[in-house]
């Protein structure tokens, strides 16, 4: 006969099975435990300046970023579906424009399209047409969604391709259903969530990845030309600052000191907060969406 | 030759067209930038212009200045802010004239000229170069672990920190183990293991500037071989692409043609080092003949193909952020900063063109290679 203290331990271990099995919620329970570890070290040995600093440039960047999945989601399923109308309905001015527009968004290097993005918004902040951080980072967030969106609206157009060659297009539209419900209703939502909720996440590694780089490129690059320094903090510009960059360049001394890496974690805080927070943030990303795309089998 | 032939006969009119209407765009887009700086520059003299021709005024005289100031008050009194604008400019132009380099005698004038256009090529070439070099190199390596990653899981390899979790357990169960010296040995070699991987994921996925800034104290990072390094192995790219090819292999793997060849009994030993031996699997050109694996391999290359058109967008995006972010004087992402720095943006567009050219060449090469794969294949 088994104790009921024993069915407990049975069940606890059933459970934590259960959850490291499945390797997107694994991960997603690393990344928040290794984020409160995190945040109980910054406590104890970060500074209050330095520690308001990170952890706003944390949640601005993570703000953003849900903006941009937001944004990208939207931009995406207006793409999909103008892309299927223009072709289905053979006007072929809208067609043309609409594809030149796609071929103008994939023919730039993501980064570049996210630069001149900066340069007219850093030029619309010294004409004081967007003020206010909230503003700023919302203009940031689409800046950067016009040049992610095209993945999921590769991902929409391949799902509507997929079936429209089966029967289940065409027998749906001989029942008298409407066309915009078997896309958006029947495809989309029934038939595809999981794909978009995965590339979603995917989505939100890029944006993390590329928010960091053009801010850290601007704060670097730029201080003394178009005053970007006013803008709000995110990961990368807290990083490109100089006591950030001087933690980062710490790391060089293990190679002729390996005794100084506890250092690293109380005299050089800052620096090596960011570092960590941006390449755990990109690589727990990582495996929760390769997670969910094996558990999901996609 | 018959790839020549192909390129000549793929250059259609549908695709030379988008090519040619967007070039218009970018001729435009330098036309717009280039009135956009006469106007700014107009803008910025044209409200203290009048008053540098009076008799007896010297602007570099700071008493002047401010008498200037003062007149425009007394004379205006309801301009105000106008009034202090126009004293604004004229500080700043005066600023300029010492400290900017733009308003030194025989200085760069800012807009792209003929005489320019050789040095952006010139810079340009290496940026090609490194970019060739990183990319293949990131296809062969995305090809060749994606390969490994594959075949590992067929057997069925634990991952380094559930072995070091394995050992722990089974070393756990026997008496007085942490007496024992294979304990520790056996600890130390799988921690170490499990290290190495960890500091190697931190590596794959850390920004390239993140990870050239912990190392510049010591090593000289604006190396061209230093640059190579970094696309390939850092901003995410790489850990990616093998992954996308390991989902190709995966998904390859379920079809149903190789339950069929398993049935017709080919190989399907993922343990046999006759196929999987290292000299084989770092052949830039793999062959498993006899082996089902062959089957799925080529079939998922197949597919991979076409992706590397999105993998030279992405690698293009890592080397200019690798340049930019370093500061690697010289170096065309650079420069290409240095001139948004300067808000030349005629000459940005200019830079920005030849990128364009760079993307639609690789997507030509990609397709005419993907084009070529498809014919053989259907005869």
């Amino acid at each position: 006969m088994k104790t009921d203290a024993s069915r407990y331990i049975d069940q606890a271990k059933k459970m934590l099975l259960n959850f490291t099995q499945k390797k997107d919620y694994l991960w997603l329970g690393i990344y928040f435990a290794g984020m409160a570890m995190l945040l109980i070290w910054d406590m104890a040995f970060l500074n209050k300046p330095a520690f308001s600093k990170v952890f706003t440039a944390y949640f601005n960047s993570l703000f953003a970023g849900l903006l941009v999945i937001i944004m990208a989601a939207f931009l995406g399923w207006g793409g999909a579906l103008l892309e299927f109308y223009t072709k289905r309905n053979g006007n072929v001015f809208a067609r043309t424009t609409f594809e030149f527009l796609v071929n103008m968004i994939k023919s730039i290097p993501q980064i570049i399209g996210i630069l001149v993005g900066y340069i007219f918004l850093a030029i619309l902040i010294s004409h004081e047409i967007v003020t206010g951080s909230f503003w700023q980072l919302v203009w940031m967030a689409m800046v950067i969604s016009v040049f992610v969106f095209m993945e999921v609206k590769e991902l929409l157009d391949e799902r509507i391709e997929y079936f429209s060659r089966s029967d289940f297009f065409n027998a749906m539209l001989c029942c008298g259903i409407k066309e915009s419900r078997i896309i958006n209703y029947e495809i989309f939502w029934k038939n595809s969530k999981d794909h978009i909720f995965q590339k979603l996440i995917s989505i939100l590694g890029i944006t993390i990845f590329l928010q960091c780089s053009i801010d850290f490129i601007v704060s670097v690059g730029l201080t003394s030309g178009i005053s970007l320094s006013s803008f709000p903090n995110t990961l990368g510009n807290v990083l490109a600052k100089l006591d950030s960059k001087q933690d980062i360049l710490a790391i060089g001394n293990l190679f002729t000191n390996p005794g100084y890496f506890p250092n690293l974690f109380t005299k050089h805080l800052q620096g090596i907060n960011i570092a960590i927070l941006i390449t755990f943030s990109l690589l727990c990303l990582y495996k929760i969406s390769n997670g969910y795309l094996r558990r999901k089998d996609l | 030759m018959s790839f020549l032939l192909y390129i000549k006969t793929k250059i259609k009119l549908s695709r030379l067209k988008g090519v040619l209407l967007l070039s218009l765009l970018f001729v435009a887009a330098f036309f717009l930038a280039r009135g956009y700086k006469s106007i700014v520059i107009e803008r910025e003299t044209n409200s203290f212009a009048p008053y540098l021709e009076i008799e007896g005024f010297n602007p570099n005289d700071a008493i002047h200045r401010e008498l200037l100031r003062e007149s425009l008050n007394v004379f205006y009194p309801e301009n105000h802010s106008e009034n202090q604008k126009t004293y604004n400019d004229l500080e700043k132009y005066i600023v300029d004239k010492y400290t900017n380099p733009l308003f030194k005698e025989g200085a760069d004038p800012g807009y792209l000229t003929f005489s320019k256009i050789p040095g952006i090529i010139w810079q340009f070439i290496p940026f090609i170069i490194i970019f060739a070099i990183v990319l293949l190199i990131t296809y062969y390596g995305s090809v060749t672990l994606g390969s490994v990653k594959y075949i590992n899981y067929k057997n069925r390899d634990e991952s380094a920190f559930r072995r070091l979790l394995k050992f722990l357990a089974t070393s756990m169960k026997q008496k007085k183990f942490y007496r024992k010296k294979y304990f520790y040995v056996g600890l130390f070699s799988k921690s170490l293991v499990l290290l190495v991987t960890a500091l190697g994921y931190l590596v794959l996925f850390s920004p390239a500037y993140v990870t050239a800034y912990s190392i510049r104290t010591e090593i000289n990072t604006d190396t061209y071989l230093f640059m190579i390094l970094l696309g390939i192995f850092t901003n995410g790219i790489l850990i990616n692409y093998i992954n996308k090819y390991f989902t190709f292999l995966y998904h390859e793997g379920k079809k149903g043609y190789v339950e069929t060849a398993m049935v017709k009994n080919l190989n399907e030993n993922y343990n046999d080092k006759m196929y999987f031996s290292f000299k084989k699997m770092v052949k830039p050109f793999k062959k498993f003949d006899g082996h089902v694996f062959g089957h799925i391999y080529k079939n998922a290359e197949f597919q991979f193909i076409p992706g590397i058109k999105d993998l030279a967008s992405f690698l293009i995006t890592g080397l200019i952020i690798i340049e930019m972010a370093l500061n690697i004087q010289g170096h065309f992402g650079y420069e290409l900063l240095k001139q948004v720095l300067f808000k030349n943006y005629d000459v940005v567009v200019f830079y920005i063109f030849m990128i364009f050219l760079l993307v639609k060449t690789t997507e030509f090469f990609v397709d005419s290679l993907d084009e070529i794969i498809k014919k053989k294949y259907e005869n």
